[in-house]
């Protein structure tokens, strides 16, 4: 199996069928909305020269997730690296890099789901990237001009980057009724923590080493130009609200379905999609195990005749080729 | 077939199996029918489908403990003589629900991209108007994916000849710390060799007439043919058929 070690970091991608169309649609526009942000910004910053490097990096992003390094008995820990995406080439390039990476594992190794693929990009794209933007800016201010700010920094940024994009999938679960808040919060949190002190070590590593051998690039001017300052509240908010938001939603007992139904936004909005249609029952199949037991019927029929087709189909185009040639 | 034509139908399935209530087993029978069917006419090996499939399946996880904290009624049932665990059968429903809905959709994705090549596919997202910029650095990023990854491997090899991946210290020669950095460094000389690398390309690039422009589409004079078209009408038309059905039979 090829694309085998591609499937390193299964946790943090969402398949389809998990969130709920509502759910998926919200992230979607919201994931749009900053990706145009982002190449707007992008073409603004940066030349076309960019554009190579922005898409050989993702490759390396996407092919680095294979490292990783044994921790204790069967466990390890790799890189997702969207906090050294942004060290290295600045938020706005690293928000593209990583939808890249997300799309191809999604579109390509159905690492993910499709319909699902605007809130993992969001979670994995952009959570992870301002995060890291935001956390790095400040311990690198905090600890000027000390040698081994960038291992502190890089480590702080690429764990917190982890741990709250972790929080984001997991609240978006229990949004979507898909997990209950009280376990899947919790149960996120706990691994991604642990998952997320792997990544700070591997960024931590990359960085010092990239320090040795190209200091140039961590000055260079490319993540410098532009003001920041949006990205870098932004993502201290994020960080902030998922971190509060988390634990309240988690201690109740139904966590943010409950939030939701009390502000009325779910069931209204589910309300009044359901309502295209009212009360209406299917005449002569109203009993759903009848039902069932006819759309079995039907689709066994169905699969058999496409089957028959198919056989007969193929057994003619040989037979022609055999006479053809 | 049309790429975009693919494309498009695979996200309307998703997006209407998605939308069908909890518990509409006969409209998920229907709509397993229609893919297999889809399946059985693309002739993919019913091996790889099952095979791909099964690697993504572990997150299911996620949803088993809805099975025990759904709404009451609750089912008792007893392990041990002093041990019992509470079912919620609404619970159960709603799980097997997510499972059978993750199944289908999952399966709808891998025939897409089981009979459409990635440059087609990257030409359906260009036609359906994603911007150039991204689709140009995703066709990137998947052209030098497997390059990347032989280099990938060429070093996970280097560094397991050197025997510093086992997890006792005594065998792998250093400490968790060690091990760690190790892996930095080469994530870090990775980085460094791609941006290299990218150079090189982008030299490339502009000797064969680069000018900025994202590099030309493969089958840019293909366009949707009325056929493809009607096709295309009939097979969204079925699909929200089975979804109205399912609504009905739905919990």
């Amino acid at each position: 199996m090829s694309h085998l070690p591609f499937l390193s970091s299964k946790l943090m991608h969402i398949p389809d069928g998990f969130l709920s169309v509502l759910v998926s649609a919200i992230f979607w526009m919201i994931s749009i909305m900053v990706l145009i942000k982002a190449l707007r910004e992008t073409n603004r910053l940066l030349s076309e020269r960019q554009v190579p490097l922005m898409g050989v990096l993702a490759a390396a992003i996407f092919a680095g997730q294979m490292l990783n390094f044994t921790v204790i008995g069967g466990t390890s820990g790799h890189l997702l690296g969207a906090a050294l995406a942004t060290i290295l080439l600045g938020p706005w390039p690293a928000v593209l890099i990583m939808t890249s990476v997300v799309s191809i594992q999604a579109l390509l190794f159905q690492d993910g789901g499709i319909l699902a693929l605007g809130a993992n990009i969001f979670n994995m794209a952009m959570i992870g990237v301002f995060v890291s933007q935001a956390i790095y800016t400040y311990v690198t201010s905090l600890l000027k001009k000390k040698s081994w700010v960038f291992f502190v920094s890089g480590f702080v940024a690429a764990w917190a980057s982890i741990f709250i994009a972790s929080l984001s999938c997991a609240l978006q679960l229990s949004l979507s009724g898909t997990s209950p808040a009280n376990v899947v919060v919790p149960a996120m949190a706990a691994i991604h923590a642990l998952i997320g002190i792997g990544e700070g070590l591997i960024t931590a590593g990359a960085l010092v080493f990239i320090f040795a051998a190209r200091k140039d690039l961590l000055h260079n001017d490319l993540s410098k130009t532009g003001d920041h300052k949006g990205i870098i509240i932004g993502g201290s908010l994020i960080a902030i609200v998922l971190a509060v938001l988390s634990p309240i939603a988690s201690s109740h007992p139904d966590g943010l379905e409950w939030v939701a139904e009390q502000s009325g936004f779910l069931g209204i909005a589910q309300d009044a999609f359901y309502e295209i249609i009212p009360d209406y029952t299917m005449p002569g199949i109203n009993d759903p195990a009848l039902a069932t037991i006819v759309a079995g019927i039907i689709g066994v029929v169905i699969v058999f005749v496409v089957a028959y087709g198919v056989a007969r189909n193929e057994k003619h185009s040989k037979r022609n080729q055999i006479s053809h040639g | 077939m049309h790429p975009g034509v693919k494309l498009v139908f695979t996200l309307v399935f998703i997006i209407f199996l998605n939308l069908t209530p909890a518990q509409a087993w006969p409209a998920y029978i229907f709509f397993y029918t229609f893919l297999l069917a889809l399946v059985l006419v693309s002739r993919i090996q019913l091996s790889i489908l099952f095979q791909r499939t099964l690697l993504a399946t572990p997150f299911i996880l996620a949803a088993i403990p809805l099975i025990f904290s759904a709404n009451p009624p609750y089912y008792s049932i007893s392990l041990l003589p002093d041990v019992e665990i509470y079912l919620s059968l609404e619970g159960l429903q709603k799980f097997v629900s997510i499972a059978i809905k993750f199944f289908i959709s999952i399966q709808a994705a891998i025939l897409l991209t089981a009979t459409t090549r990635f440059p087609d596919l990257l030409f359906a997202m260009e036609r359906l108007k994603v911007p150039k910029l991204m689709v140009a650095i995703i066709g990137l990023a998947w052209r030098f994916l497997f390059v990347i990854r032989d280099v990938v491997l060429r070093m996970i090899r280097a560094r397991t000849s050197r025997s510093s991946s086992l997890s006792s210290s005594s065998h792998s020669g250093g400490s968790l710390w060690w091990r760690a950095r190790v892996t930095g460094v080469m994530a870090g000389s990775l980085f460094l060799r791609s941006i290299e690398c990218s150079d090189r390309i982008y030299a490339a690039m502009l000797s064969r007439g680069y000018v900025g422009v994202p590099l030309p589409s493969f089958s840019k004079t293909i366009s949707i043919n009325r056929n493809e078209f009607l096709g295309l009408g009939f097979g969204i038309f079925l699909i929200v058929m089975i979804w109205i059905f399912g609504l009905f039979t739905g919990g």
